[in-house]
């Protein structure tokens, strides 16, 4: 008796607090328990009633923001992981580097490889080949020419797979800044650098800006913080080939020294802010 | 964020899972295909996920722990080692949820484990359901200050049951699940626990 009224309790608990059918409607089911499940059902009811807290919507946005941002994270290290690790052991480096070299020169399967995008089966072989030519190209000019067209080859990439309507998995966008970054330093310590590689970065950074910002609609929305990350970086990079190319018509604008930088970096994001109307000064 | 009536978020060629709106519960087919996706980090898993239970996962800690922002914490605390766990997790017919509430049942026991001088704040500052009317909104203090009283007086197993199945909206199999009891068990304290609870708080009859 006492499990079947249990059983009925249950039923008329889910009927009327899950699925929003009236107290009375229910007892009408069990006319002869009804004075016993009506208490019951009604202390039941109100206590469900009272307990309806909420989250602050501001909380619970931002806390699935966090969530997904914790994932996009984590695919991004799991997806380093899967990519040769070129950093851990030099020796391995250079063995492996004259096996590409080998590669390189009876072609095809790199040759193959050269058109493959972020995410393709060949495309770990592509940059690994790319990293054999970083490996064995000398001079400053060479290695800051080198840098950005290895940085114009991501954004073409991050082009083709926007195009395509493919997956552009973060770290492409990660070795995209390190590229523009190496080709930035070694053109703001020479001497003398040359008119046409500084153009190039000028041409470069402009182009990224517009890619990035093309591209930055079609994220995710785990991957958008990344894409506004990185159209950040262009906007800074392309701040900083500005002021390269200022240097080389003023040449007594000194090199721009770490803090400076930083300092320049405000000041770019700043005048960004403005240009969007959304300052925060 | 609304949802569609249905959404079929596509995992693998000829595999998809059919999701619920928020407050729909997955079928039980569902739930293996669920679980598969939450294992892989599937970020559109994760968030359906998210909207469906970060409401009742945050009635449940703010119960227990009756300070806010201590249960905004727990509750993303939760979803965070479900992330971590994720992996490792194996899914043997159990309804996902049961699994999640299992983590926010740990963490509050860590909480007051933790640190026993642990204070509540007074209910002023606690969040209440979106009212209006300062004077409802003064009667429903009342009411949660009452119902907390007496859910205090309840037994640890009633008291869970009644956080779990009215706070938390879960299910008689759910509750089972969480507590690690069969349903016959969770129905006796259910029983037991409305009796007490209509017996000790006074506020039901303004109910009524």
């Amino acid at each position: 008796m006492n499990k079947k009224f249990n059983d009925i309790l249950d039923i008329c608990l889910e009927r009327i607090i899950f699925k929003g059918e009236t107290v009375e409607k229910c007892l009408e089911s069990y006319p002869t328990l009804s004075e016993e499940l009506e208490p019951l059902l009604r202390a039941a009811l109100s206590a469900s009633d009272i307990f309806s807290v909420k989250p602050r919507p501001a909380f619970k946005q931002a806390a699935k923001a966090r969530l997904l941002s914790t994932i996009a994270t984590k695919e991004e290290i799991e997806e380093k992981r899967r990519l040769p690790s070129w950093h851990w052991q030099r020796r391995w480096a250079v063995a492996f580097s004259l096996a590409l070299v080998l590669l390189i020169a009876s072609g095809s399967i790199v040759t193959a490889s050269t058109s493959s995008l972020p995410g393709d089966t060949l495309y770990p072989l592509k940059t690994a080949a790319e990293k054999v030519q970083a490996f064995f190209t000398f001079g400053d000019d060479a290695k800051a020419n080198l840098h950005m067209k290895l940085a114009e080859r991501r954004i073409e990439e991050i082009n083709l797979l926007n195009e395509r309507k493919r997956h552009i998995p973060v770290y492409v966008l990660g070795a995209l800044q390190d590229e523009t970054n190496h080709a930035i330093t070694i053109l703001n310590r020479a001497e003398e650098p040359k008119e046409n590689l500084i153009a190039r970065l000028v041409d470069l950074t402009s182009n990224q800006k517009t890619v990035l910002a093309r591209v930055i609609v079609n994220a995710p929305p785990e991957t958008q913080q990344r894409f506004r990350e990185a159209l950040s970086n262009s906007e800074t990079a392309h701040g900083r080939a500005t002021i390269l190319r200022e240097r080389l018509i003023k040449p007594n604008i000194p090199q721009i020294t770490p803090w400076q930088h930083n300092l320049e970096q405000k000041r770019f994001k700043n005048i960004v802010a403005i240009e969007r109307g959304g300052a925060d000064i | 964020m609304s949802y569609p009536a249905m959404v079929y978020l596509h995992s693998s060629p000829g595999l998809y899972l059919q999701l619920t709106k928020p407050g729909e519960k997955p079928q039980v087919q569902d739930e293996k295909a669920l679980a598969q996706r939450l294992k892989r980090r599937d970020p559109e898993a994760w968030a359906w996920l998210y909207e469906q239970y970060c409401a009742k996962v945050y009635r449940y800690i703010v119960l227990r722990v009756q300070n806010q922002t201590e249960a905004e914490d727990l509750t993303e605390q939760v979803f965070l080692k479900a992330l971590e766990s994720g992996p490792s997790f194996k899914w043997r017919g159990a309804p996902i949820s049961s699994w999640l509430f299992r983590i926010a049942r740990n963490l509050v026991i860590d909480y007051w484990r933790t640190d026993k001088s642990r204070r509540t704040l007074p209910l002023d500052s606690q969040p209440l359901r979106e009212t209006v009317d300062p004077a409802e909104k003064a009667e429903l203090k009342s009411d949660i200050q009452q119902l907390i009283q007496a859910v205090e007086q309840l037994t640890k197993a009633q008291r869970e049951v009644i956080e779990l199945r009215f706070a938390a909206g879960l299910s008689i199999a759910e509750t089972a699940k969480v507590l690690g009891k069969s349903q016959g068990a969770v129905k006796v304290m259910q029983h037991s626990a409305l009796v007490a609870l209509r017996k000790k708080f006074s506020g039901w009859s303004n109910h009524e």
